[in-house]
């Protein structure tokens, strides 16, 4: 008993070691690669902040592979001004524009800078803050991104917000609110853990087990009645009124917006794997069901076409041409590297018919310039 | 398959050890080790594991031929044929465009006017290893060195033993000959620890060291011609001691598996850093590469026996030669020669050398060394010029990035490589697994798979070649 015992303090010693050199040797790794201090405790939430302006992009902050600027978006630095002969292109949106999937440079703000900048001079700004809904956006349009004078700007707004539970609405009072809030930080996360997580992936019938677990515990005990087993024509109707209202605060300043529908990986026809992926998005939405959740992106979609005509926006039909090519998305509708040049080159066409007649001599002459110069 | 992988650590190596261990025959254990070194190789493309099985029978068969025939014609003649053939493979996968190349720009260059062709052959990993096992055992049966074995799967397992495979050391059949005929009665136990200790002390060298600087140099090396003097500088340390590290770590790797499985593959690193001259630089540089060429080229080239200029000459023809055995550049040529005519000047002024300050000459041959690395490192002339002039002439660029932790890195790494102990000198003869060993060496696997876990496995730079 005692040799027994005597054993399994020695292999809980040896794997203590194992475990320290790990947790050590993770945060000088993440300090030598990134620069992350070694005690911080990194999570998502360091990516964004709560402040009198709204919800934004925490100037300078790191988490993994996303880096921001000083204030707060994805790129390179910028000032409040644009560059003297440019059009400046904000792009506002959620996780599939901040860049969720892709590689960094490749996110489709960052491919549709390469795109344009064939094209004349112009400076794209990725504002865009993962989980983020539109009534967030206007809020973070007339607090914050206003201020940096874009021309353009390019609105990708994710409708699944609208299928969660409680609808997104704006914080009452719209321009008071001044608390301050950060994200609460564990005192110590393991980020030796956190590295096993990111690299463990669950075989995929463990995968699906989660997934449906999660699922049948937020629907657990609800009534019939909760399910949206259509698509609710109300969440629409605030969709289309929340994009309005952005649409609306755009053009008050004097800037050019250009909708864009949204796109999903999911087509007409769904292999097992698409099913998969689409049980995983209703995670985040578990009142409507797979199918509900499809229809409900396909009729916010043609609501979008529908307010771009009847508002004169130009528009960006993205959702035309990437639904349903599987090859173009990393999840149910984040992009990989190859779809986001593909929606990058479909907004360069729109943002290249949208820009004002005077904003687009500039450009032309300015790319002539460089032409001549090269 | 790489070493550092997770296929390899967490499905390959468990497999193939537990499997090994539960054979009892030598002759099972030849053919299990015949057939996990082919599905190591062919992990990365199978169709290259005809080219393997093509060049075990042509020397296996040599071998048999030297047992039966005594007649010096016959032996000859096995002698050149088979050699001429794995040399004929290696220079059609391995050479064909250099020289295609090499020729067309001359003629070009004469006026001539022609289209060179480029072929899109892929090189297959390790053919220059395991090209070299075929051929050293060859010689050594011509020369009746070792006895060639009858047995196929031995020397199957030989040729194909994963361990050594794709990146060396090159191991001759007689350095391992007595363990392979011992196989049957091996045992586990006996050199498990040590095993296990090289294994982790080798990727530690790889993952943690030689990756995390190879952060910095691939950063800066790709944009060289953005580099300051002082990023230059930072560079080419960082590669000399990036290159050591990443080479040096996977051939102790190489040496904890054969012990795992009951072989003693030599040593192929012994601090080379720590030399003190051109000569002993190459007895501690990739040791089996060295000791090929000095056996199977300076030697029969006449050595040192035919006066002092045929000696010069042997020394840059063999360097000649090991450097582009390296690779299909004429980079690796120049870099072969500076070599050469460094052990010449060596040969030449060595007493005098001798008797300078020995911090001087060992921080002299890291500076050569590190030369050198800027030939062998650059794709190109252009590339190789542009870095020696920035390092000798002061130039301004681009601010170096993370420069804090680069030298950090960099003063770890050339403390170790320079005055610590390589992996052979902590496994003493007398080595045993202490507590304070095992805790060590369980912190440094702890470390290197927090490595793994972040940036991934990487190839070994030894790979290309």
């Amino acid at each position: 008993m005692i040799k027994f015992l005597r054993r399994f303090v020695w292999f809980s010693l040896v794997a203590a070691a194992v475990v320290i050199g790990a947790e050590v040797m993770s945060r000088v790794d993440d300090a030598v690669r990134t620069g992350m201090q070694l005690l911080a405790s990194p999570s998502p939430g360091d990516l964004t902040i709560q402040d009198s302006l709204g919800t934004r992009g925490r100037p300078f902050a790191h988490y993994q592979k996303w880096k921001l600027n000083s204030a707060g978006f994805r790129g390179q630095e910028i000032s409040f001004s644009p560059r003297p002969d440019c059009i400046r292109v904000a792009v506002m949106g959620a996780s599939e524009t901040f860049g969720y999937a892709e590689s960094p440079g490749k996110e489709f703000p960052s491919q549709l800078a390469d795109s344009l900048s064939r094209k004349g001079c112009y400076e794209v700004m990725n504002t865009a803050v993962t989980g983020l809904p539109l009534t967030g956006q206007v809020q973070l349009w007339e607090n914050w991104v206003s201020r940096f004078q874009p021309s353009v700007v390019v609105i990708y707004a994710s409708p699944a917000f609208y299928l969660s539970n409680n609808p997104p609405k704006f914080a009452s009072p719209r321009r008071s609110r001044t608390s301050t809030s950060s994200m609460s930080q564990p005192r110590f996360s393991s980020r030796f853990l956190a590295r096993m997580k990111e690299r463990i992936h669950y075989p995929d019938f463990i995968q699906r087990r989660r997934v449906m677990k999660t699922i049948a515990n937020a629907i657990h005990g609800r009534p019939e009645g909760w399910f949206y087993r259509s698509v609710p024509d109300d969440r629409v109707v605030l969709f289309r009124r929340h994009l309005d209202s952005l649409v609306a605060d755009v053009r008050a300043s004097g800037a050019v917006p250009v909708v864009v529908t949204h796109a999903m990986r999911f087509g007409d026809r769904l292999n097992s794997e698409d099913r998969d992926l689409l049980r995983s998005w209703r995670q985040f939405t578990p009142r409507a069901t797979e199918s509900v959740l499809m229809r409900f992106e396909l009729e916010t979609a043609a609501t979008v076409r529908d307010l771009a005509r009847e508002r004169g926006v130009p528009i960006a039909d993205v959702a035309a041409v990437m639904n349903g090519q599987t090859r173009w998305f990393a999840d149910f509708t984040h992009f990989n590297d190859e779809g986001a040049g593909v929606i990058a080159d479909c907004i360069a066409s729109a943002v290249e018919l949208a820009i004002p007649h005077e904003h687009a001599r500039v450009a032309n002459v300015r790319s002539s310039v460089l032409l001549v110069r090269r | 398959m790489l070493f550092n992988s997770f296929v390899f650590l967490l499905a390959f190596l468990p497999i193939t050890y537990l499997v090994f261990w539960t054979l009892r025959s030598a002759k099972s254990r030849y053919i299990w080790l015949t057939m996990t070194g082919y599905v190591f190789y062919g992990y990365w493309d199978p169709r290259f594991c005809l080219l393997m099985a093509f060049s075990t029978v042509v020397s296996y068969s040599a071998g048999l031929g030297f047992l039966r025939w005594k007649d010096p014609r016959r032996r000859r003649l096995l002698l050149i044929v088979p050699i001429t053939g794995d040399l004929a493979i290696l220079g059609f996968f391995k050479y064909a465009n250099f020289l295609v190349g090499s020729s067309g720009r001359l003629l070009n260059w004469a006026g001539a006017g022609v289209t060179v062709p480029h072929w899109n052959i892929i090189l297959p990993i390790g053919i220059s290893f395991y090209t070299f096992h075929t051929i050293t055992y060859i010689v050594d049966s011509y020369r009746g060195v070792v006895k060639p074995t009858r047995n196929i799967f031995e020397f199957s397992a030989y040729v194909s033993l994963f361990s050594q495979l794709v990146a060396g050391p090159i191991v001759r059949f007689r350095q391992i000959e007595e363990d392979l005929e011992k196989l049957g009665q091996a045992d586990r136990t006996r050199w498990l620890s040590l095993g296990i200790s090289f294994f982790l002390i080798g990727l530690l060298e790889k993952v943690v060291v030689a990756d995390t600087l190879a952060f910095f140099v691939n950063r800066d090396l790709a944009n060289y011609r953005l580099l300051s003097t002082n990023g230059a500088w930072l560079a080419m340390i960082g590669y000399t001691f990036q290159l050591y590290f990443d080479f040096a770590g996977y051939s102790d790797m190489a040496i904890g598996l054969g012990y795992m499985f009951g072989l003693r593959i030599p040593i192929n690193f012994n601090s080379p850093y720590k030399a003190l001259d051109p000569s002993d630089f190459w007895r501690r540089w990739h040791i089996s590469l060295s000791s090929c060429l000095r056996d199977y080229v300076y030697i029969p080239l006449g050595g040192n026996r035919r006066g002092e200029r045929n000696a010069y000459r042997n020394l840059l023809l063999t360097m000649l030669i090991g450097g582009l055995w390296h690779g299909a550049s004429w980079t690796f040529v120049i870099w072969g020669a500076y070599h050469g005519l460094l052990l010449a000047a060596y040969r030449r002024v060595g007493s005098t050398w001798d008797q300078l300050p020995r911090l001087f000459r060992q921080v002299s041959m890291f500076m050569l060394a590190l030369f050198g690395w800027v030939l062998f490192r650059s794709t190109d002339f252009g590339m190789a010029a542009n870095l020696f002039a920035k390092m000798f002439s002061l130039t301004s660029g681009a601010r170096v990035e993370g420069l804090v932790p680069y030298i950090a890195a960099l003063f770890m790494a050339g403390a170790w490589a320079m005055a610590g102990p390589n992996a052979q000198e902590m496994h003493s003869p007398q080595w045993v697994p202490s507590r304070r060993r095992v805790i060590g060496v369980a912190i440094a696997a702890g470390a290197s798979l927090a490595v793994l876990l972040g940036s991934g496995a990487s190839p070994f730079l030894y790979f290309q070649f």
